[in-house]
């Protein structure tokens, strides 16, 4: 099946109400989504997703002194809380950030004295009275516009924005340094983080993923490709090179590798809703460490360990490079993580019950209950089971989200995206 | 290699004794474990410079494979400086598997010798690592040396001849990937001359002296790289391997030679287990000729700049 490349999802986010899903894709697109209204009259159409805004965020650059194109791939979008009637979110891509507000227009103002509804001008010598313009409703419009531009701070490549608690300022990080700006000045930012040796053939750690603290506006952490979280307070020092606190988990011999780091990668962290915890995603697992413990996380949670015996033949295919993304559910009980195949993996923290479940057209019709899925890893295969063998690794389910509040999960799988709903009776 | 297509057929006599995929507990896995590593090696190296974007390459991923080849490189030379103590029989700090103990007696005369003599004996089947390629399917040797011996610094020290054969089923990998012949002969013979290369100074197959005269042509070689992250990181490890020393060099391809699996070019033929009188053989011409001369390891820096625009896959 030939999928366009520009229309392959790489981000998807829900905004604080829920109210409102982005995502961006590998073109630069970013489609907003808005759950209906539920009506007395429908009842059956129980809040669905439509579209509700379209635009280009991002265009392809060229980097004319290294030769190199850049891409204008979203990697990240980030909403703001709603502060008035419009919506504003942050969306990157390798090199810039963009302030987009997002607000609809569903009047406009008619009898103008100078110009025709047309917009054409009028003829001077043909005025020969005054009047004031009037606002007559119209169809509704829902426009982008591009309110602030935040470029050139960054010399490697972007992979993480979080928008402060305080509403004022964000963070953008690359694979060395992280940024911290203010949303009203786009001509220089702070410097916050830096891991750049001095001798880059030294270099041998950069970071993967950053987050602000839901709360604590001083609070942030940074995840390496060592495998280790750094949490970090602005408040010490104005580079925030050395940690507060540092989060690693001892490697279990038993399971050494050629590709022990490789697998040992962080390709995401979340903070808990509550604060108090952050999970963590590597090739394997994912990972939930309480702030207080930094030598080991409290659970760990095998994603698709079956793949362990397959770590070589991923490794040259470049899957063992695939970053894949971690949410929690607005309680945070409930965790999800994508795999292969078109899987994501749920797991509750309370019960300790996972599930496997697939997003493919094929495999459910609308308003039907997902089945769950299941891998068979040796041994007689059973009917509905799918060996490892068959998995396609070129299905992956990388970008997953949680609504803030229900359990409303969008499920990203290439270029197409599922949005799930619990079933009410 | 994996993705959709036909389910394999649990069959329950592929995990018997005989079956190719080898189990920690037995010798193979030594030479597994090597022939694994060269592998990896291999395809780590054709990450860094086969690849040719238009879009910077990720740095992150760079990084994860340099520090890879790293580790290989490290445990090589660490390899490498352990041999001397096994040739003279002062003591073997490794845990040993019994081959390699048994060998130990009968080159103790070859004690000036730097090369794998010990390792030349192998009783193994060796039909298990000439097709590296299904052998990784299933990656589970790949943890065989942390089960057999007692920390993952000291990791058994290779069999050269499997190592051979894995050069010939590697180079016919590399040769299916990779487009310039040269190239792949460059990374074999990289790869072999690496091997070697690790013995102390008492080898006389590589010479030492080469290493100054290659050095700026090898700064060279790095700023026609092609621009990527600071590239200085793969290029870095460029230097420790002084490419340009075993590049093109007039290589002795009579230990290739000796080695009847390179012939089979990876077919699974059978192998005899080497006899001690053979392997003398091949090691008198390296006794006999004290000094490889230095002129091979020598280079022009407008051939080296030719060789790396090939290399770089013009």
């Amino acid at each position: 099946v030939f999928v366009f490349p520009a229309d392959i999802i790489s981000t998807v986010e829900f905004n604080h109400t829920g109210e409102l899903l982005a995502t961006g894709d590998k073109g630069g697109r970013v489609v907003i989504f808005q759950r209906e209204q539920e009506s007395k009259n429908q009842p059956h159409r129980r809040g669905e997703y439509n579209v509700y805004s379209t635009f280009q965020s991002h265009e392809p650059e060229f980097d004319y002194l290294k030769s190199l194109e850049i891409e204008e791939k979203i990697n990240k979008i980030r909403w703001l809380p709603q502060q008035n009637a419009a919506y504003f979110l942050l969306s990157t891509n390798d090199k810039t950030v963009k302030l987009w507000k997002v607000s609809e227009r569903d009047k406009r103002p008619e009898g103008y004295n100078l110009k025709d509804e047309d917009g054409r001008l009028r003829d001077p010598s043909m005025i020969t009275m005054l009047r004031v313009p009037v606002l007559r409703p119209m169809d509704l419009m829902v426009e982008a516009t591009p309110r602030r531009v935040f470029a050139n701070a960054h010399t490697y490549h972007i992979n993480s924005i979080s928008v402060n608690s305080d509403y004022e300022t964000y963070m953008s990080a690359d694979d060395l340094r992280i940024n911290l700006w203010n949303f009203e000045i786009t001509n220089q930012s702070f410097n916050i983080v830096d891991i750049k040796p001095a001798n880059m053939e030294e270099l041998t750690e950069v970071i993967t993923a950053a987050e602000f603290h839901p709360h604590h506006c001083n609070t942030f952490v940074y995840s390496s490709s060592k495998g280790t979280i750094r949490l970090c307070d602005m408040r010490t020092s104005a580079l925030c090179d050395r940690h507060a606190k540092f989060f690693e988990e001892p490697e279990d011999p038993s399971n050494r590798s050629f590709f022990s780091e490789i697998i040992s990668s962080i390709s995401d962290v979340k903070f808990s809703h509550s604060g108090r915890y952050i999970m963590t995603r590597d090739y394997l697992t994912v990972k939930v460490w309480d702030l207080n413990m930094e030598n080991r996380p409290i659970e760990t949670y095998q994603v698709h360990d079956y793949l362990r015996s397959k770590l070589c033949s991923l490794y040259e295919n470049d899957c063992i490079f695939d970053k894949f993304e971690c949410v929690w559910n607005g309680s945070d009980s409930v965790i999800m993580t994508g795999s292969y195949n078109n899987f994501f993996r749920m797991f509750d923290r309370n019960t300790k019950r996972d599930v496997t479940l697939e997003a493919s057209r094929e495999n459910s019709k609308p308003r039907a209950i997902l089945k769950p899925r299941k891998v068979c890893v040796g041994g007689k295969r059973r009917k509905d089971e799918i060996s490892v063998d068959s998995l396609d690794f070129s299905k992956k389910i990388l970008h997953t989200a949680w609504h803030p509040s229900e359990n409303i999960i969008a499920v990203a799988a290439t270029n197409n995206l599922y949005i799930f709903q619990d079933k009410v009776n | 290699m994996l993705g959709k297509g036909g389910k394999r057929k649990f069959d329950e006599h592929e995990d018997g004794l005989e079956g190719k995929v080898v189990s920690p507990t037995d010798g193979p896995s030594k030479v597994s474990y090597t022939l694994q590593r060269q592998t990896i090696f291999n395809i780590s190296l054709m990450k860094l410079y086969n690849h040719r974007p238009l879009t910077e390459p990720s740095l992150q991923k760079t990084v994860l494979i340099n520090n890879m080849l790293r580790r290989i490189q490290e445990e090589l030379k660490q390899e490498g400086s352990l041999r001397p103590m096994f040739v003279t029989a002062s003591q073997p700090a490794d845990p040993l598997s019994d081959n390699f103990r048994e060998a130990q007696p009968a080159f103790s005369h070859l004690a000036s010798q730097p090369l794998l003599p010990t390792d030349f004996v192998s009783t193994t089947p060796l039909e298990s690592c000439l097709t590296p390629a299904s052998l990784l399917e299933d990656d589970t040797f790949c943890t065989s040396p942390t089960v057999q011996h007692d920390g993952p610094t000291k990791p058994p020290p290779p069999a050269l001849q499997p190592v051979k054969d894995s050069f010939s089923s590697a180079l016919d990998e590399i040769e299916e990937l990779c487009p310039a012949p040269t190239s792949a002969e460059a990374v074999a013979a990289e790869t072999a001359a690496n091997d070697s290369k690790d013995h102390p100074s008492e080898s006389n197959v590589q010479k030492p002296e080469g290493l100054p005269d290659s050095r700026p042509a090898e700064s060279k070689l790095m700023d026609s790289l092609p621009g990527n992250f600071e590239i200085t990181t793969s290029t870095g490890f460029l230097t420790d391997l002084t490419l340009d020393d075993i590049l093109f060099a007039d290589i002795d391809t009579s230990m290739y030679d000796f080695d009847p699996c390179t012939s089979a070019t990876g077919a699974a033929s059978k192998m005899a287990p080497v006899s001690a009188d053979e392997l003398l053989k091949t090691l008198a011409p390296y006794s006999s000729q004290p000094v490889t001369p230095n002129q091979p390891f020598k280079m022009d820096l407008t051939e080296l700049d030719h060789i790396m625009e090939v290399l770089v896959g013009s």
